[in-house]
């Protein structure tokens, strides 16, 4: 098991390398320097010149690169172009609101998902398992910022259960963050509830169908010792793997709902930064954004080999 | 192409592909909900193409005596605003603009943005895929490094990345998310071409110095066609919700476009005033995005396998039909008082997708006595590892046994509740398998699984099953049981796995043990020492064995007697010298023949000419008939097919040797 964890750390390590160099580049791409976007249109040259020697931008590459990595790894990520603050303070008064509604959703979408999958999948082709794999079909299709807004009409405006709009902190009180984040957690899980059901099912549906499964029910062992112990852990190991690629929608959808219930998180902030094409943020959402996934999926490649043991042993 | 040709001779492309899309045709035809799905896409493009015919109002027009209008099947008369309510279906925004000539409007932009987008991936993401497949080595690893980084991303980062340097507009976010669904196809592509690499017929035209060009399109892209068909219908519906989120935030579509996102962000505003404005662009979103990946499962399900069957659900056989079947069987009334196993005129049934039933065993009779062993033996398909299956009651469904009785000991078996059968599985009857490694849970270690059946059957405790757990891979041999206790099937050979099969089997001290072709996916050696080890076994415990082969040479060296199966029927039946030295079937004689001289342990059947034919098509009368030398007109014409008695010699143990050859008097058996 250490040994398995060592080595998921250490092929985490050029992840983020590679993390670093995608925003790097992206901010080189753009045509046109930083410096002319800063200055506006009427600039003179040397102007441009000028502010380009100072924020040094005309050097090699290769030195404002490891310059940029070296601050970034200080925890410095610029100055945003357009909030006019610096990138790591944003995103550090924004994260938490993106963190909660992510977590929300992944709690809804992954317990939902699996009893629904699990149900399913024992009984293929039975009523229950037709009608959830209906369900399951509508609900991968519809857009989270979407159920949101429906979410928002019944649940907010007509019932007035949960608060439509802003976010409470849990410092403020647990109970009131709890209820902001409701509605988007439900908006976020129940779309992957529906992806994680259908892995879930076809997987289990695979499972039983395997002859280690005929070869318990020879023994004796019954329907729910078997699923219990044999089929269920099995069963899960395909779905790891997509619970983890889920988080990574779930956090992209996260941004849009965020817009939804006008919650001040990591994505409004990013989509402004977007259209204002203020690149510096932009740079310090990708980086930020980007390891967080990467350190994510190293958890969950941990689990998989835990699950997994021709993974683990070998 | 002189290999290609000499490898599978059948294989002709053209030929294939037009059955196989044939077949495809057939089976995609029964999707309705797909049919539906593919229709509602058609309606869209329909819609997209005509949408300036289809507006009745321009996009930005302004009808400021209809404002704030729900759509006009509702309630207007309280909305003073509203004017003309019967001129807006759909309502209208705070301006007047008439929902429902935007949301055509919106149609359009949703299908260019999918096509595009989609367009795009598959440009981008097809030849890298391919390329890091085909090439392989060093420059697929570091490919595909890259590939799955971008893969893990969540889109909408990337998008913001690639809108952020690029700035707005339609083109612009297609490109972005273009980008990031290109590695779905990358990946896509490279496992398929790595899976086609592995495939014979590639090597071959390598070696027949075709082209790599010829290969990619000749060989490939073929290969690839089906699930690059799903993908891309599941590829639209997430484009076009990428595009609605980024519309939704005003990234990318520029904001005075009304596409269906951009509307939903626009009612956002407006959701306590005029709530239904926020249903119908959601409506088309979902609607459109669940038919792309309606039509997307309806493709893979007619190009795919069925999973509606598992081995966990049975149907009980129903007692009613069962006790009808009162005609006797071959087997005699003192063999039947004392078997330990015995199956009396056993009829095993599947529904057919059209039906009818299709009867898979029919009328099948044994009997094994204690200490004594049964081998069965048949080529594939006449129903040996069925009748086993339908000895402890775990027939697959929807499969049944619909006639005929089982007995262990003394307990009749057919008819009797699931709860109380597990616990006679596994204690009174056990069953090692013909795949020693797949028969192993991979999850748990080879201690977890062994101990479960001893806690519930026998009632020990962890450490108690434990124990002796450890003890009976000790004695099946196998080396430092201690240390392998802990280990898990993959790290175990497959002789090693079949004596843990077969201490698993044995660990509630059954008394029959059921071994369904045991030794056939193990080598020669090991084959050996696992039925030395059987024997021995059996001689310590007395137990009974049903031993199924397709190999006669394993069959004379394990068996005391001996049952020849054939398209789901008993065809002779005896004591085992006795059948391999004088059959008195054309069939067994002809297994027999395709043995070499002196039957060499260890060999497995050659074919007999012909095949076994299906159950769906068994041959009127003798089933054997249309490959047996001797038939007649009669053979198919139903005589008596049920076994008789045949006199071979005078000693006594030849008095149970049956045939069901209704020529076996006439017959010359040499
Ligand atoms: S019954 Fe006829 S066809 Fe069948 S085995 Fe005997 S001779 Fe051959």
């Amino acid at each position: 098991m250490i040994r398995l964890i060592t080595s998921r750390v250490l092929t985490t390590i050029p992840l983020l390398f590679v993390v670093t160099i995608l925003a790097f580049t992206m901010v080189q791409l753009m045509p046109g320097s930083i410096a002319e976007i800063i200055l506006d249109a009427g600039a003179t040259p040397e102007a441009i010149a000028a502010l380009e020697a100072e924020m040094g931008i005309d050097r090699p590459i290769l030195v404002q690169y490891f310059d940029w990595l070296a601050s970034a790894l200080q925890g410095d990520l610029g100055t945003s172009l357009f909030f006019n603050a610096p990138v790591t303070e944003l995103i550090g008064g924004s994260w938490r609101v993106t963190a909660s509604i992510v977590l929300g959703g992944m709690i809804v979408g992954v317990t939902l998902g699996l009893i629904l999958g699990i149900v399913a999948g024992l009984r293929p082709g039975s009523l229950l398992d037709r009608l959830s794999t209906i369900g399951a079909s509508v609900g991968v299709s519809l857009p989270a910022f979407w159920l949101g807004m429906l979410l928002a009409l019944i649940l907010g405006v007509r019932l007035d259960l949960f608060p439509v709009i802003g976010y409470t902190t849990f410092a403020e009180s647990p109970l009131g963050w709890l209820h902001s984040i409701t509605l988007a957690s439900l908006a976020l899980g129940i779309p992957s509830a529906a992806l994680i059901a259908r892995q879930m099912r076809s997987s289990m549906a695979n499972v039983l169908q395997s002859s280690y499964i005929r070869a318990q029910r020879a023994m004796g062992l019954t329907r729910w010792q078997i699923v219990a112990n044999h089929a269920l852990k099995n069963a899960m190991i395909p779905v790891v793997t997509v619970i983890g690629f889920r988080l990574a929608v779930v956090v992209g959808s996260a941004f849009i709902v965020e817009t939804v219930f006008v919650l001040p998180g990591l994505g409004r902030q990013m989509a402004t930064a977007v259209t204002q094409q203020d690149l510096i943020y932009v740079q310090g959402g990708v980086v930020v954004i980007g390891g967080f996934i990467i350190f994510a999926n190293m958890l969950i490649d941990i689990i998989y080999g835990f699950l997994n043991p021709k993974v683990r042993v070998s | 192409m002189a290999a290609l040709s000499s490898d599978k001779p059948q294989d002709q492309p053209k030929e294939k592909t037009l059955s196989s899309f044939g077949r495809f045709w057939q089976r995609f035809r029964k999707q309705r909900l797909a049919i539906v799905a593919l229709l509602f896409l058609l309606l869209l493009s329909f819609v997209s193409i005509f949408r300036d015919q289809l507006m009745p109002f321009t996009k930005d027009q302004a009808d400021f005596f209809s404002t704030f209008c729900q759509p006009s099947f509702a309630d207007n008369s309280d909305v003073f605003t509203c004017q003309n309510p019967e001129e807006h279906i759909l309502g209208t925004d705070e301006l007047g603009r008439d929902a429902y000539s935007r949301l055509i409007y919106g149609t359009r932009i949703s299908m260019q943005a999918s096509l595009l987008g989609v367009a795009i991936a598959m440009i981008v993401g097809l030849p890298i895929g391919l390329l890091a497949g085909f090439i392989g080595g060093r420059f697929d690893r570091a490919v595909m490094w890259i590939v799955d980084i971008i893969f893990s991303l969540p889109g909408i980062l990337i998008a913001f990345g690639v809108i952020a340097v690029l700035g707005n507009g339609l083109l612009n976010a297609m490109i972005a998310v273009g980008i990031v669904l290109s590695t779905r196809f990358s990946r896509l592509a490279r496992g398929i071409v790595l899976a086609e690499r592995e495939e014979l017929y590639v090597d071959g035209a390598r070696v027949g110095g075709l082209p790599t060009r010829t290969i990619i399109f000749k060989h490939i892209l073929p290969n690839i066609a089906p699930p690059l068909i799903v993908q891309t219908s599941l590829l639209f519906g997430a484009v076009i919700l990428i595009e609605a989120g980024l519309s939704f935030l005003g990234v990318g579509v520029p904001v005075s476009e009304p596409s269906w996102g951009r509307m939903l962000a626009d009612s956002r505003s407006l959701l306590s005033t005029n709530p239904f404005l926020s249903i119908p662009p959601g409506v088309a979103i979902a609607l459109t995005v669940l038919a792309w990946n309606v039509l997307g499962d309806g493709l893979r399900d007619a190009l795919g396998r069925d999973i509606t069957n598992n081995q966990l659900t049975t149907v009980n056989s129903s007692k009613q039909e069962t006790t009808a079947s009162k005609k006797p069987s071959h087997i005699d009334s003192r063999t039947a008082r004392n078997a330990a196993l015995i199956l009396e005129n056993i009829e095993v049934r599947f529904p057919s997708p059209r039906g009818e039933d299709v009867v898979i065993l029919n009328n099948v009779s044994y009997a094994v006595m204690p200490g004594e062993t049964l081998g069965i033996v048949g080529e594939s398909g006449s129903g040996k590892s069925m009748s086993v299956m339908a000895s402890m009651g775990i027939i697959p469904s929807p499969g049944q046994v619909s006639a005929g009785t089982v007995r262990l000991g003394q307990k009749s078996l057919t008819g009797m509740p699931e709860s109380e059968l597990e616990t006679l599985r596994g204690k009174e009857i056990a069953m090692i398998f013909q795949e020693p490694i797949a028969s192993l849970n991979p999850a748990l270690t080879v201690g977890q699984q062994l101990i479960q059946p001893m806690q519930k059957h026998l009632g020990l405790n962890k450490t108690e099953a434990w124990d002796r757990a450890t003890d009976l891979l000790r004695q099946v041999r196998i080396p430092e049981p201690e240390r392998r206790m802990d280990e898990y099937p993959h790290q175990f050979s497959g002789g090693m796995a079949q004596r843990v099969g077969i201490a698993r089997a044995l660990s509630c001290n059954p008394s029959v043990l059921i071994a369904d072709e045991p030794t056939t996916a193990l080598d020669v050696t090991v084959q050996g020492q696992i039925i030395d080890l059987l024997k021995d076994l059996q001689k310590d415990l007395g137990l009974a064995i049903v031993f199924i082969t397709h190999d006669l040479g394993v069959i004379a060296e394990v068996a005391d007697r001996i049952a020849v199966m054939y398209a789901g029927e008993v065809i002779e039946t005896g004591d085992v010298h006795t059948v391999l030295t004088n059959p008195r079937h054309p069939y067994t004689k002809a297994l027999l023949e395709t043995l070499p001289h002196h039957g060499v342990s260890g060999q497995r059947l050659p074919v007999i000419e012909g095949l076994v034919p299906p159950p769906t098509n068994w041959p009127t009368g003798c089933r054997f008939h249309p490959r047996c030398h001797f038939a007649t007109e009669t053979c198919s014409n139903g005589a008596d097919l049920s076994l008789k008695p045949v006199q071979t010699g005078t000693k006594l143990d030849d008095r149970d040797h049956y045939s069901a050859c209704i020529r076996v008097e006439e017959i010359d058996f040499g």
